[in-house]
């Protein structure tokens, strides 16, 4: 009876708390858009109409939504692992690379195999790149934030240097490649808009890292590895065998993201192939708290936000900055939510005390 | 001689433990006081609460006669002149002596920089006034750890501390350090400052003016030193503890299987206190052996040797006959469940408080194809288990999914007890189990640990608290700095077991 009490008001709390965090956004992203000029109806009308408006604005937010997705599912396996892996950016790129060249490079293949062999390349080469770092950190204990950071600049040069010498047609005035094949290509699944196949894939993952962490003895072993190293290798896990494998996964992952902008979105490969997706991944994951199931949702706001974001740059000439902070404020209270619940839990009850007392 | 600190009454308790039992202690002006005590006697809390880290559940202390309210280590130091040097140095490597000194006051010229000159000032004038030689410019790291500390009581006679509390200062010298520390500290008293010298040596304390002994948290004897010999110490820090006939007796006669063989075990470049020379013991099917022993004398290599944490330098280490000193790792000894492990540090290594209780509940992977047949988990067979578990051993919690972290200490120990006997092994390896536990949780421990050796199970037992190893081991043995004496049943008396514990030999 009294813990059925404590967990309503629990509920109570996490909601109230969620409602308070957003409203402290709106409230100061409100007074931002105030002192710059701009007329906050208008800008949150722009918002939501550039994000969900149309089916057209509804796809392009569902297409942003997939990689941020697959990189936040790579992030949730490496960060409950402890691993603080901050190269998803480069494992997409690497990704992307490996799709492009198996989905350019390789005809005569039917449609779906075509696409799955192009996925599973991207998958190998982005988890053997993250797993580069896991190794530096089980062999050499090398901090795994430092080398995964620095990881990026190395993979996005090595994507560059392949696509400038090697992918790039003679005549190319632009660093780009030739388009991938049509039977590689990711089905278009809402008619009418661009948005592909890729989304789908990406919400498939989800399911399939969900039912890994927690129904597998794999996912085990990463969340205790990620809890106590130390208990977990008195307890005979091979602690160094499990940062490998969840090194690989989450790179894999991430690149799978750089598969589906090549494969789904530009159909060749560019050279700016993300724009920092593998970053504010990072944000999405914490705010889903490295929940496979809640990134879905988190990355459908951050992928509406961007979207939005882009429109309302377009249609009411708003600079980007602004949007930028949009998004930082959106990190930053959610961030907080948690702290707020708290002490929403605790004034409760003290409340309750006194009254009781009196 | 007047007093400089006074205290009366100090109560201070942790859970259910009670670490102080009103304390009355005191120290004279001009006075080098031993504080001497086992370790868990209470020492330390009692200088945290005379520092003003601690704050005491009740008592009254006095500076010089007055009430004192020492609420931070600030108060302490400024207000009160209290000054303390901690086991474990306090100073910064990188930085030079006269940095360390001067710390938190280092002069500057025109707000900005270091005013090295003014530095080398102070330290000089610091340095006529003490008698002690000291250069400013000398790197900390560059220096022994006897000289190191010696800096540490530079820094608090530069504070101008009346009252220096030493922590364990021995813990780290050598030899004749100790000795040079000794020189020093009668210097300092002779020029009407009070030290207070914490201690678990015997032959230090009896070095000091007057003495305190400290038993399970109340003052068992405060004395001259002209008054006291040893064996009045030996029995004023270990008197009363042996409330409980030893098992010994009964097990003399029967012959057993052995489990565990551990032949010459040596670690490290035996410099160390910790280190081991020439360990060796047997564990039998049925018994519990315990090994007793100040913290610090080698409990800790044994452990981490065994549980395949750390590489021997050489011995040899039998498992059921099976020479298995090659092939020991952690994953070995648990896949094959050749070991169950109750480790000293509840929180540090026994347990994973972010998870929930049921995840800790099935730690160990030789359990794996249990709760995980063909990978999946069986989410009935873990709940099951988890509650069984939790019900058999009266952990008190909101059920298997609440995180671990929400279990108080002794909850946790009984959560670790439980997992750690349900795996089916033959060797069970036990540390601490009872530390800081209440008087019944401790007490269903040990039944626990004796109903397992019934069974036919081997126990190691290695354990701080003297009373428990009497108490429930069949066979005992004591370490003292990396070698282990085990007795035979008629040597198991207080007399003895005090004696080696703390080095000393026997005199028959």
């Amino acid at each position: 009876m009294k813990n059925d009490a404590k967990g309503q008001i629990e509920v109570v709390a996490q909601i109230g708390s969620f409602m308070l965090s957003m409203l402290m956004v709106f409230i100061v992203f409100s007074f931002l858009i105030v002192i710059s000029g701009f007329n906050p109806v208008a800008v949150y009308q722009g918002l939501i109409v550039g994000a969900l408006g149309t089916p057209g604005a509804l796809g392009q937010t569902f297409i942003r939504m997939g990689p941020i997705l697959f990189c936040s599912l790579g992030l949730a396996v490496s960060f409950r692992c402890g691993m603080w892996n901050i190269g998803s950016e480069g494992q997409l790129f690497l990704g992307a690379l490996a799709a492009a060249v198996v989905a350019i490079y390789l005809p005569g293949v039917p449609k779906v195999i075509h696409i799955i062999l192009a996925m599973a390349a991207s998958f190998l080469v982005g988890g053997i790149w993250a797993g580069l770092c896991g190794f530096l950190k089980t062999r050499f204990n090398a901090n795994e934030v430092i080398t995964t950071l620095l990881s990026n600049f190395i993979a996005i040069w090595i994507s560059f240097y392949f696509l400038k010498y090697y992918l790039q047609p003679k005549w190319a005035f632009n660093p780009s490649s030739l388009p991938i094949l049509s039977s590689a290509e990711l089905p278009i699944i809402l008619k009418g808009t661009l948005l592909h196949g890729g989304i789908l894939i990406a919400v498939i993952c989800a399911f399939i890292v969900w039912f890994m962490m927690k129904k597998t003895s794999l996912g085990y072993s990463i969340d205790t590895v990620g809890a106590n190293k130390i208990a977990a290798k008195y307890s005979g896990i091979k602690v160094n065998r499990i940062i490998l494998i969840s090194m690989f996964i989450s790179g894999g992952l991430a690149g799978l993201a750089g598969m589906g902008e090549v494969l789904g979105v530009h159909h060749l490969l560019i050279r700016n192939i993300s724009p920092h997706y593998g970053f504010i991944a990072i944000a999405a994951v914490f705010i889903a708290r490295l929940n496979p199931i809640g990134a879905i949702f988190v990355s459908f706001f951050m992928g509406a936000i961007l979207n939005g974001g882009r429109h309302i740059q377009i249609i009411m000439g708003i600079p980007t900055h602004l949007v930028d902070i949009l998004v930082a404020l959106f990190v930053i209270f959610m961030l907080l939510q948690p702290l707020l619940a708290k002490k929403i839990i605790t004034a409760w009850f003290t409340n309750f005390r006194k009254t009781g007392e009196d | 001689m007047s007093t400089a600190l006074q205290a009366v009454g100090i109560v201070k308790s942790y859970d259910s433990l009670v670490a102080n039992d009103r304390i009355d202690f005191d120290v004279r002006k001009g006075e080098l006081h031993a504080l001497l005590g086992e370790n868990g006697a209470g020492k330390s809390t009692l200088l945290n609460v005379l520092y003003g880290v601690l704050k005491p559940d009740a008592g009254t202390i006095y500076v010089n006669g007055k009430k004192a309210r020492i609420t931070s280590t600030r108060d302490a130091i400024l207000k009160y002149k209290i000054g303390k040097v901690s086991q474990y140095s306090d100073l910064v490597p990188s930085f030079t002596v006269g940095e360390n000194i001067l710390y938190g006051d280092i002069p500057n010229k025109y707000g900005f920089f270091i005013d090295r000159a003014k530095i080398k000032q102070t330290v000089g004038e610091l340095s006529r006034a003490t008698g002690f030689k000291l250069n400013a410019e000398t790197i900390v790291e560059d220096l022994s750890v006897g000289e190191q500390q010696h800096i540490e009581l530079m820094k608090l006679l530069y504070q101008d501390a009346e009252i220096i509390f030493l922590d364990e200062p021995s813990s780290l010298l050598a030899p004749q350090e100790v000795k040079k520390l000794f020189v020093l500290l009668k210097d300092l008293i002779r020029k009407g400052r009070s030290v207070i010298f914490v201690t678990h040596k015997l032959e230090e304390a009896l070095d000091c003016d007057r003495i305190t002994v400290l038993r399970a948290g109340r003052v068992t004897l405060t004395e001259e030193r002209k008054e006291v010999s040893k064996d009045i110490l030996l029995k004023a820090m270990f008197e009363e503890k042996i409330t409980v006939a030893s098992r010994c007796a009964r097990q003399e006669d029967k012959k057993r299987e052995s489990i565990l063989e551990v032949q010459n075990l040596i670690t490290g470049e035996g410099t160390r206190r910790g280190n081991l020379k020439n360990v060796s013991f047997t564990v039998n099917r049925g018994e519990i052996f315990g090994i007793a022993g100040i913290a610090g004398n080698g409990q800790k290599d044994i452990l981490d040797v065994l549980t395949g944490f750390l590489q021997p330098k050489d011995g040899n280490i039998l498992l059921k006959g099976k020479d298995i000193t090659a092939s020991l790792s952690p994953y070995q000894l648990r896949i094959n469940n050749l070991l169950a492990y109750i480790p000293e540090g509840r929180r540090t290594v026994g347990s994973c408080l972010k998870l929930p209780i049921s995840e800790n509940l099935i730690m160990g992977v030789g359990r794996m194809s249990r709760f995980y047949p063909n990978g999946l988990r069986d989410t009935r067979e873990i709940k099951r288990f988890s509650r069984d578990l939790i019900e058999e051993y009266g952990v008190k919690t909101a059920g298997p999914n609440a995180k671990a972290s929400s279990l108080s200490g002794g909850n946790l120990q009984k959560m670790i007890v439980g997992r750690e006997l349900s795996i089916e092994t033959d060797l069970l390896i036990v540390a601490q189990p009872t530390y800081g536990l209440d008087f019944k949780t401790a007490e269903f421990v040990h039944k626990r640990l004796i109903e397992k050796a019934e069974e036919g199970k081997g126990i190691l037992l290695i354990s701080k608290d003297l009373d428990e190893v009497m108490k429930v081991s069949d066979r005992i043995a004591i370490i003292y700095e990396g070698e282990l004496r085990e007795l035979s049943c008629r040597e198991v008396d207080l007399d003895t077991i005090s004696r080696l514990m703390v080095g000393l030999e026997q005199d028959c």
